[in-house]
């Protein structure tokens, strides 16, 4: 079984990534660059693809 | 903030791509070529949710195409996440009664229903499937992590309920009927324990009180660890509640008190929650605790007492039920809980109907 410990850290991890990439789909949106907005978007939707988390901790990710 | 509300952002981006003169039709069309699935269709989503804003389509073709999309996704969770992201967004721009979004090409209220429905459907099984893959060996611990996801089907039962176009005829004749058969074939304990709850706490009591047939018979056809006494408990402390809340308005004279006329007149509940209280004692009388039949029992008498104030006949029945658990099952007078229980059973008809008691035959035994 995973540790809590485990998940939390795999949880920062995921928000960090999300963070990052929205950042930048926000910055290319501003520069009216749809195009590379959509790519970032997309690589930060990536971050839900996946299974290592906990449902309680999924629904932190997405909420 | 979230994933989900950094997808807001884009969603008010592409509404503005749309006031420059881009064709909305071009950006749903855009977006599918992303790579993967997942992001994939959250985009396709959020360009939809736009793309319903600027009505540049019919509502209820966006809203289908959707539906099929999102079937893509299969594995519980991300399913799951996947059309409550679906639900989220939808739910302000559904073509109800009376919405901005209804007409001839957007669809009507029924459009809205179908939509909720098989979404919930869909949330349901994915939610029930959820239980066979979780990462935890321990089936308590992956029963309280299912537990916590319940909010998310229960949505669309509470979206259903704030449906302005949800006349008692379509929710009797195609919502609780549909809602009803989601949980009686989902076979799942949890499931069903808590969608029954959902019913019961969403819809208006009017509509309860009009369907209650129905609601009471479907809880023979749930799984056998189903708690239904409880179930039939918040039913019975709700629909009393409202009796009283309607006497007193009718009191009042801000109406003629026509609820608690029905509930007391053509429709007989009280002989309906007796039909199905004695079912519950016949079937699981002698296997759950006899605690819990007589707690049953004590919300059934305040039931009655609210509802029926002067009718000494439906007391001395419940009395007379409350005799039968006893002959069957005998409990310990060190039975504190118990004993309790049996004090108010003889406490709350007197309170109200005082010296009257005496005259039932009922009575005297339970003492």
């Amino acid at each position: 079984m995973m540790m809590d410990d485990d998940q939390d850290r795999i949880l920062d991890e995921h928000m960090s990534v999300v963070r990052q990439q929205a950042f930048l789909m926000k910055k290319a949106l501003d520069t009216n660059n749809l195009r590379e907005a959509l790519k970032f978007s997309s690589t930060m939707l990536c971050e839900l693809k996946t299974s290592l988390l906990s449902p309680r901790n999924y629904f932190q990710l997405c909420k | 903030m979230m994933t989900f509300d950094e997808l807001a952002y884009l969603e008010n981006h592409f509404i503005e791509e749309q006031k420059k003169g881009r064709k909305m039709s071009d950006l749903y069309e855009s977006v599918q070529h992303a790579g993967n699935i997942i992001p994939r269709l959250y985009l396709l989503i959020t360009v939809g949710s736009a793309y319903i804003q600027t009505k540049e389509a019919p509502v209820k073709l966006i809203l289908k195409d959707l539906l099929d999309m999102v079937k893509g996704v299969q594995q519980p969770i991300r399913g799951l996440f996947l059309r409550y992201y679906l639900l989220k967004m939808m739910k302000d721009k559904l073509p109800d009664a009376g919405s901005e979004f209804e007409g001839p090409e957007n669809g009507d209220v029924n459009d809205a229903i179908d939509f909720i429905l098989q979404n919930m459907s869909e949330m349901n099984r994915l939610w029930v499937r959820l239980q066979h893959l979780s990462s935890q060996k321990d089936k308590d611990m992956r029963e309280v992590e299912r537990n916590e996801l319940r909010v998310t089907v229960g949505e669309n039962i509470i979206r259903l309920s704030n449906l302005e176009g949800l006349t008692y005829e379509i929710y009797n004749n195609t919502v609780l009927p549909k809602i009803l058969e989601i949980v009686v074939i989902c076979k799942d304990t949890l499931a069903q324990q808590y969608l029954m709850e959902c019913i019961i706490q969403a819809f208006p009591d009017e509509y309860h009180l009009q369907s209650l047939e129905q609601l009471l018979e479907t809880t023979a056809s749930l799984n056998a660890n189903v708690d239904i006494k409880s179930i039939f408990i918040n039913l019975m402390e709700k629909l009393s509640k409202f009796a009283s809340s309607v006497a007193q308005e009718g009191a009042d004279g801000a109406t003629e008190g026509a609820g608690s006329a029905s509930l007391a007149g053509k429709l007989d509940i009280f002989k309906l929650f007796k039909k199905y209280t004695d079912k519950i004692i016949d079937e699981q009388g002698k296997t759950i605790d006899v605690s819990r039949l007589l707690e049953l029992e004590v919300a059934f008498m305040n039931f009655s007492i609210k509802t029926y104030p002067t009718n000494l006949e439906y007391v001395n029945q419940i009395l007379e039920s409350c005799n039968q658990i006893l002959r069957t099952t005998p409990i310990n007078n060190n039975d504190k809980n118990c004993m309790k229980l049996l004090v108010k059973l003889l406490t709350i008809p007197l309170e109200s109907l005082s010296i009257a008691v005496l005259s039932m035959n009922h009575y005297p035994t339970l003492m």
